[in-house]
């Protein structure tokens, strides 16, 4: 036997000279070979060879590899190949100009419908990420069951929470809690406005979260009584060009804050957003309020934890409610205290409500899984189409390659070929989807008044997905016909045989287009829904009537003084049919309070949503009057010892002939006596069920006025109620809107969802309907001999319609099969969101089937008539 | 800073100048691992050579072939006029340094 010597590695030599410079190989080849020889003697062979070729891999750095601008003989070669393959991929694009056209902009239509999406879906999952301790932070929720077991979720908390926390628990780092302060009415000099977006907070609140100040001092600014922190654009609104640092500003006729900060910019996505903080400590429970700051029960506050980081939040909910219970007597309400993490408020507090409808955003998750399938969905359609077309054209190109492979082609250069044609097309397509969703992207965003922008930071994220999945996505439309054809014997490829070329990937084919029949009958059925809950969601009777009626936002104080002679003042106007006030508006969430029948036991009690409101507010919101009678100016009782209730508060509390009876609910001096019954009326969105609802004379805290007008003519009308106001009221600004116009925004999450998952359903058939065309109109054209043989024979061009489309409404009604049964199950997910909802009847099912064969049979039509009608000597004649 | 030497650097340079005109790739890997007890890659040693090359403190030239090399030539580094001025350079500052440091300190 012969002893080979045991050499290094060869394939690691082989791969180190591929890269490596010319003028180095030698040297460090040696090198390593000598080493090689060392590590053999002291490691054996296997360790040596492992260590030949983990030293061959390390040595790629620069200045080994080559200057590409040298080529070596192979390369070249090489680079030739590549250049061949490109100039044919040029060469098919320009001569199926069709079917290119098709190919690449339904490609980038669906690229660029889910880079869209991508990009808002980046946005609603970014939200209050950007605080550097995101991790930590936590906000403090209350659940409270009443006795009769309906659960409420609030995000609000009461104000002993707080102080209470606060150097109790080694975990939390820091708390703080924020009051809303509404409405407020600034003042500096001249400018006088309101002001709706603010909060009382405490410097620990900027210690917390990642809101900087530009000026200022995030750790004190908040310390002191009466002073604020102001947004930029707050502080030029106010004090001009001059520096707003250490001016005054006057708050609600009353206080006088000094300005301590001005605010960064509150990114986009942050779910609480403000134009200024008055500092904690100026904030006083206004006169006449039942609760203080040592309250355990009014749920008036927002609170924010920040825990240290690994503390467990589950623990310390049940600490929490250790310590409720440990400050407040037997007879407390429910309260179950959750910590919710700052990353799941966004998205994850849509059945929470805000009692006092503080300025949160809050988001959707239904929305986003929505439109990540919907995206999902488009991409599909769009990659199917291309796999499809791609698939179909490359069929017609056997006797192409067959003669490559006659001259001496390998295997391996027709496959590389197919592929780069694939790869480029997708790659062109790629490139315009970023161009048509930056140009589409400024529309959309007005359109659905997304609040975000698109920046070149995104772009450049999202490239590397994009391209590396626009990138599989043409290598999968090319793998197949590229293996496909390549694997052909050149004899059979070249004699071209029609029935073998068609036949080629038809059950691929088929099995593509079924499942975009799918998609698109899911689209259209879910479009369907949503519209038409939409419909029934605003055609919903409210109980009251919402058209006509003027809204006015005021101080408390200001309606005090100005109420009556305002109310006087445009009675006079016959235009003017009804005018009264209110404590909360409709569309707005109502405080919540506890309520007990007079005579019952205190077990009893439960919770029933309030207002206050003023004299002929029926009247003027058309609330109609059930039993008993309304508040009266001619009832000297009516402002503190009467009530009216709702129809389903009369339910709620069991009681049987109302009117008469007497609760104890807000009592100051007494319970108080139910003088009327009204209709339900509905003033939260129909999201939810009507609540108990009850009304009582104010006390505290009007600030919406209200005023009916009659029909038509808006304009002279807003006049008369602009001068009236002039002429009692001149030195308050005036701030008016329409209720229906308010009431209407409760829909508008929906109504964009609806118009989102449309459009782009829309897009996702025409897409669908765009690759169907292209496939027929292939497909006719290689069974044109067929026809012109047909028609010699006697077929008609009905029949010859029908044979040509038959098989495509077969793959309709299959899919139809398939895809109501999935689409039902989610839309009745949805559905289950709304307290009142449409039930999905049959002909949903039906009408979207019928669409779908409609839409499809017209589109394989126009090319089945064009090739049915042809005269077959046109045909035939040739060969 | 593009004449500075690195610490890395500046041992390769150092051995380069020991191992006078007998300096190759491996031959500096291997004194740095014996004599230095510090592990190394071939590569490095070989990059930071190119490096100190490009810097102008070092020039090489081909030398001898040996059977273990596979028939392979050496690439010899000898130091340069300037790569010696750096390492007096660094010395001095070495120097300097320790210099200042109050004889208390290091006792």
């Amino acid at each position: 036997m012969n002893q080979q010597p045991i050499q290094p590695p060869k394939r690691a030599e082989r791969f180190f000279q591929w890269y490596c410079r010319n003028e180095l190989q030698e040297s460090i080849l040696g090198d390593l070979q000598e080493r090689f020889y060392a590590d053999l003697e002291k490691f054996g062979k296997r360790r040596a060879r492992l260590k030949y070729w983990l030293n061959t891999i390390r040595f790629i750095n620069r200045y080994t590899l080559k200057n590409r601008k040298q080529h070596t003989f192979q390369e070249k070669g090489i680079n030739v190949m590549f250049r061949h393959h490109l100039l044919t991929s040029y060469r098919n694009i320009a001569r199926h100009k069709v079917y290119a056209f098709i190919n690449i902009t339904g490609l980038a239509v669906g690229l660029a419908s889910c880079l869209l999406i991508a990009n808002f879906l980046y946005h609603e999952m970014s939200f209050d990420r950007f605080h550097e301790k995101s991790e930590n932070i936590y906000r403090i929720n209350t659940f409270f069951q009443n006795r009769s077991g309906d659960a409420t979720k609030m995000v609000n908390t009461p104000p002993a929470l707080v102080p209470g926390l606060m150097n109790t628990f080694p975990e939390i780092k820091y708390s703080t809690q924020l009051r809303y302060a509404r409405r407020a009415l600034f003042e500096k000099e001249n400018r006088r406005f309101y002001e709706s977006n603010g909060f009382f907070a405490d410097s620990l609140f900027l210690e917390i979260f990642s809101f900087s100040l530009l000026e200022g001092d995030n750790s004190v600014a908040l310390d002191l009584p009466n002073t604020i922190v102001l947004s930029w654009e707050m502080a030029i609104k106010y004090f001009g060009s001059s520096d707003p640092m250490g001016q005054t500003l006057t708050m609600n006729n009353n206080l006088t804050l000094k300005v301590t900060g001005i605010l960064a910019p509150i990114p986009d996505n942050s779910h609480i957003q403000f134009d200024f903080l008055v500092s904690f400590p100026t904030y006083q429970v206004p006169d006449g309020y039942l609760s203080d700051l040592t309250s355990w029960s009014w749920l008036g506050f927002l609170s924010y934890l920040e825990l240290h980081p690994g503390a467990d939040p589950i623990a310390l909910q049940e600490k929490i409610k250790q310590l409720y219970e440990d400050n407040t007597s037997e007879n407390r309400a429910d309260y179950i205290f959750q910590v919710q993490a700052l990353s799941d408020i966004y998205l994850g507090s849509a059945d929470l409500v805000d009692d006092l409808a503080s300025n949160i955003q809050i988001g959707n998750r239904f929305t986003i899984y929505a439109l990540g399938v919907v995206a999902i969905l488009i991409l599909l359609i769009a990659s199917f189409n291309f796999m499809n077309l791609s698939i179909a054209v490359s069929v017609s190109r056997g006797k192409e390659i067959g003669l490559r492979k006659m001259l001496g082609a390998d295997k391996g250069g027709l496959v590389a070929q197919l592929l780069t044609e694939a790869v480029v097309l997708s790659l062109i397509s790629l490139a315009i989807a970023y161009l048509l969703s930056w140009l589409a992207f400024p529309y959309l965003r007005d359109l659905l008044e997304w609040q975000l922008s698109i920046d070149a930071k995104q772009v450049l994220y999202s490239l590397p997905f994009a391209f590396t999945l626009t990138l599989l996505l043409g290598i999968s439309a090319g793998i197949y016909p590229a293996l496909r054809l390549s694997g052909r014997k050149a004899v059979i490829a070249l004699k071209s045989n029609m029935k073998n070329n068609l036949s080629a990937g038809a059950n691929l084919r088929k099995l593509l287009i079924a499942v975009q029949f799918c998609i698109s009958i899911s689209l259209i059925i879910a479009t369907m829904v949503i519209t038409e809950q939409i419909q029934y969601l605003s055609n919903q009777e409210l109980g009251f009537d919402q058209e006509n009626v003027v809204v006015i936002k005021l101080l408390p104080e200001d309606m005090n003084r100005y109420y009556e002679p305002f109310k006087n003042k445009l009675l006079e106007n016959h235009h003017i049919v009804n005018v009264s006030q209110s404590q909360r508006p409709m569309g707005d969430p109502w405080p919540v309070n506890a309520t007990l029948v007079v005579g019952r036991d205190e077990s009893e009690v439960k919770q029933v949503l309030g207002s206050q409101v003023g004299y002929d507010y029926f009247e003027t919101m058309g609330i109609k009057l059930k039993e008993g009678r309304s508040f009266s100016p001619a009832f000297v009782e009516d402002p503190t010892r009467s009530v009216i209730l709702s129809e389903k508060t009369v339910d709620y509390l069991g009681l049987e002939d109302p009117v008469g009876k007497e609760i104890w609910y807000f009592s100051i001096d007494g319970p108080r006596t139910i003088i009327g019954v009204v209709e339900n009326f509905n003033f939260l969105s129909l999201h939810s069920e009507i609540s108990p609802t009850l009304l009582i004379m104010p006390i505290v805290d009007v600030k919406y006025l209200y005023v009916r007008l009659t029909p038509g003519n808006v304009g002279e009308k807003i006049a008369a109620l602009e001068n009236a106001w002039a002429t009692t009221a001149p030195d308050v600004p005036l701030e008016f809107s329409f209720m229906d116009d308010q009431l209407n925004q409760l829909y508008q999450k929906e109504a964009n969802l609806s118009y989102l998952i449309g459009g782009f359903s829309a897009l996702a058939i025409l897409l669908a309907c765009l690759g169907l065309y292209g496939l027929v109109a292939f497909s006719v054209n290689q069974r044109k001999k067929e026809v012109g043989i047909r028609k010699i024979l006697g077929a008609t061009v009905p029949s010859l319609l029908f044979r040509f489309s038959r098989q495509y409404i077969y793959l309709i009604i299959a899919a139809a099969i398939v895809a109501i049964p999935a689409v039902q199950y989610v839309l009745n997910i949805w559905l289950e969101n709304f307290a009142y909802r449409i039930e999905i009847s049959w002909w949903i099912y039906l009408i979207s089937t019928i669409a779908l064969i409609v839409i499809a049979f017209s589109t394989i039509s126009y090319q089945a008539v064009k090739a049915a009608m042809a005269n077959p000597v046109n045909i035939l004649r040739d060969e | 800073m593009k004449n500075n030497l690195g610490e890395f650097e500046e041992i390769v340079l150092l051995l380069v100048a020991a191992q006078h005109d007998e300096a190759y790739g491996l031959s500096i890997t291997e004194a740095i691992e014996n004599e230095l007890n510090r592990s190394v890659t071939m590569s490095s040693v070989h990059t930071s050579l190119y490096r100190l090359e490009e810097k102008g403190f070092v020039r090489s030239r081909v030398g001898g072939a040996t059977t273990m090399r596979g028939g392979r030539r050496k690439r010899l580094f000898t130091i340069t006029a300037s790569g010696k001025t750096a390492l007096k350079k660094s010395m001095a500052v070495r120097q300097k340094l320790w210099n200042m440091i109050p004889a208390t300190v290091m006792e």
